[in-house]
């Protein structure tokens, strides 16, 4: 087992695109650490790097001791699991499964013992002796993890590997893998573009975008404690609402938003010293879809924390309500910041609020409906920068 | 540009038949045909090849009293013909079971021999990274157009005296006499010459789309690049391979112009198609040995068509469809 650490690690293609960005990451050795972001973020091109199925530009690439800049793919002791499996079709599951061992002249009855070994582990026994062609997308998906455990190699690369599978598959597959990684205790960075993915599988997760790393953390604090409003938006669903507010402090700290008024805990407001420096001033509010709450569900709600809305859609899970509500404010353009880091972000007229409620709740459509803000739970973000203020 | 000017001005309808492609017009005009006329055709193109092999069968009197229509009114079959043929051919002539063996001692190598090669280059051109990899390929792909023809006396040249280069009064040999003409082995590398370029070209098609996937994962595996092309490549290629194989063994068998200019002298080497001619120009005699003679040299090429008939269509496919 190893420990797998990138200093920053650049890749420029050789027609000058730039697709990882001084990129810093410490996977602990046995640890799951799942790198996550949309298409194009450059979570593959680093997983490939760290493969070494592309060169690095560069930086520095550190697997256990050794720096592997410049060592072949196959002296890194690495395993990597493709999107798509990249199973050989003329093979059987058995000979797919030992190709590497036989490749390193492991003796035949080795190669044997742990092909069976590995089989047995995957539940993949009775199928050793079919060609991929005749096995289903599950089953295939285990022959490509078969192929990478049986090597026993010091880390695990895997590319997407469940994005293949139906979305029933994909869920069982996930506890799979994930038991699987724990089991094995064995060295894993995982790429994703499905943020379920990431939360559920990865003791800690990485954040991409546009060739830089966003945040790495635990999923919890991801989502507790975004570090900006990229991270902010990616990981939750339905994602953060996020309205334009004018903050401010002195003996009543509250923010304006819209025509409302929400009073903020003193506790809130100490422990952020940063916001002095956003008094009198815009600020980016983020409210989680389950920080609002029918305020006709609960009792006594207090002034200075609600807010209203007229809803749009209501739509019944049975175990809570999602309703969708307009409100009369700003909204941040993030979209048009994350085209451009540089910008500040401007605000326009009205609002889509999604809101998780109780499934007791009585909002109906096309009526003005009141919601009371957790606003413990509030985050703030700089409008000029994007970054969340502490 | 007048007849440019011209198509607008015939009007709307006349626009929208001329808009219809090619391909679906015909295939439109086509379906149209009943089936009856096309087994028509094919009974009408049958028929000399059925004649042939009625004549073939019959005995020398027979053949030269009568068209093979006459079998109807007069029916007598009999073997003689190629039993002559192949054992007892007349004054001279190789039996045609011993240049049986010399067109499949042609045949084999000239088409195993390119395809290794082939199978290599191919492999090297898709998925190798190599200074002039792009320059090299449209190179080999240019040799498609020259002609068998041109290159003849050159190489007959080079068998038969080698190559040498004289500079400002001193020779240098660049190949030495190797005395190549007239053996087997002339025309093996001949035909590996010719048949190069479009083998190249059909497999590189078919390699160069096999998923990257596979490389990367065969390389993360542990295989160099001949283990790729060995334990990956080869088996996956098998159907180009053997599409490109038939085209080449066929055309291989049936050439005449190639063994004639570097073989023929050598009578005990001779493929069919030398002793086929041979067997016209020995004065007159064994005349009626030859549509026997013709369907001996006709029998590989048959089975080989209809036993691997799924092959061409995947052949002539090699490169537009995957898979």
């Amino acid at each position: 087992m190893a420990q797998v650490t990138l200093e920053n690690v650049n890749k420029v293609y050789d027609n000058g695109y730039h697709a990882v960005h001084d990129l810093d990451l410490d996977i602990q050795d046995g640890e799951f650490l799942v790198l996550v972001g949309p298409s194009g973020c450059g979570k593959s091109t680093a997983l490939r790097m760290v493969a070494g199925l592309e060169s690095i530009t560069s930086g520095k690439l550190t697997i256990g001791e050794r720096v592997v800049n410049d060592v072949h793919p196959k002296d890194r002791d690495i395993a990597f699991v493709f999107q798509n499996y990249a199973l050989y079709p003329h093979m059987t599951v058995r000979q797919n499964i030992g190709f590497a061992l036989k490749l390193r002249k492991t003796p035949k009855a080795e190669i044997e013992q742990r092909v069976g070994e590995a089989a047995k582990l995957l539940e993949l026994t009775e199928f050793l002796d079919e060609k991929p062609g005749q096995l289903s997308g599950g089953q295939r998906q285990r022959v490509a993890m078969g192929r990478a455990i049986v090597r026993r190699p010091q880390v695990f690369l895997m590319d997407e590997p469940l994005s293949n599978l139906d979305a029933k598959l994909r869920v069982q597959m996930r506890a799979e893998i994930s038991r699987l990684q724990h089991d094995l205790g064995v060295t894993t960075l995982y790429v994703t573009h499905d943020q379920i993915e990431a939360m559920t599988m990865g003791h800690r997760v990485a954040v991409m975008s546009r060739g830089y790393l966003q945040q790495v953390d635990t999923p919890q604090n991801l989502y507790d404690r975004p570090n900006n409003l990229y991270v902010a938006t990616f990981i939750g669903s339905p994602q953060m609402n996020l309205i334009m507010g004018q903050l401010h402090l002195g003996a009543t700290p509250h923010l304006v938003v819209g025509k409302h008024r929400l009073d903020l805990p003193a506790a809130l407001v100490a422990s952020r010293p940063g916001l002095a420096d956003f008094d009198d001033k815009k600020v980016v509010v983020g409210i989680r879809p389950e920080s609002l709450e029918d305020a006709g569900v609960e009792t006594g709600a207090p002034e200075g924390r609600t807010i209203e809305a007229v809803i749009e859609l209501r739509e019944g899970l049975g175990s809570e309500v999602v309703a969708h509500a307009r409100f009369d404010g700003e909204a941040p353009q993030v979209e048009a910041a994350q085209r451009d880091p540089d910008a500040t972000l401007t605000g326009e007229q009205g609002v889509e609020l999604v809101a998780r409620l109780d499934p007791r709740t009585s909002v109906a459509i096309d009526q003005m409906a009141r919601f009371i803000v957790d606003v413990d739970n509030l985050h703030l973000f700089d409008p000029a920068t994007s970054l969340a203020i502490r | 540009m007048s007849t440019l000017d011209a198509a607008p001005a015939t009007g709307g309808a006349a626009i929208g038949s001329a808009m219809e492609p090619v391909g679906q017009r015909t295939h439109r005009v086509l379906a149209k045909v009943p089936t009856a006329v096309l087994w028509a055709i094919v009974v009408l193109w049958t028929i000399p090849s059925f004649g042939l092999l009625v004549t073939s069968l019959r005995p020398e009197a027979d053949q030269i009293s009568g068209g093979w229509w006459t079998i109807f009114s007069n029916p007598s079959l009999t073997l003689e013909n190629y039993d002559n043929a192949l054992f007892h051919p007349p004054g001279g002539t190789l039996p045609f079971i011993d240049a049986f063996v010399n067109s499949l001692a042609i045949a084999i190598p000239g088409t195993v021999i390119p395809i290794a090669i082939a199978c290599a280059a191919a492999y090297a051109f898709a998925w190798m990274d190599f200074r002039g990899r792009h320059w090299m390929f449209i190179g080999v792909l240019a040799m498609m157009a020259v002609p068998v023809q041109m290159s003849l006396v050159p190489l007959q040249q080079l068998y038969s005296g080698g190559a040498h280069l004289t500079v400002g009064g001193s020779t240098f040999i660049v190949l030495p006499d190797m005395d190549l003409s007239n053996k087997p082995i002339a025309v093996w590398l001949a035909h590996t010459a010719f048949g190069l370029p479009l083998a190249i070209y059909l497999l590189h098609n078919y390699i160069a789309g096999l998923p990257r996937d596979l490389f990367e994962a065969a390389r993360i595996d542990g295989a160099n690049h001949f283990g790729i092309f060995w334990r990956i490549v080869l088996p996956l290629a098998k159907p180009a391979i053997a599409a490109f194989a038939i085209f080449q063994f066929l055309w291989v068998w049936n050439d005449y112009l190639i063994s004639l200019i570097f073989l023929s002298q050598n009578r005990d080497a001779s493929p069919l198609t030398i002793q086929l001619v041979n067997l016209v120009t020995s004065r007159g005699q064994g005349t009626e040995l030859l549509p026997a003679a013709a369907f001996i040299s006709i029998v590989v090429p048959l089975v080989i068509f209809f036993s691997l008939q799924r092959y061409f269509v995947r052949g002539l496919l090699a490169g537009s469809v995957k898979g």
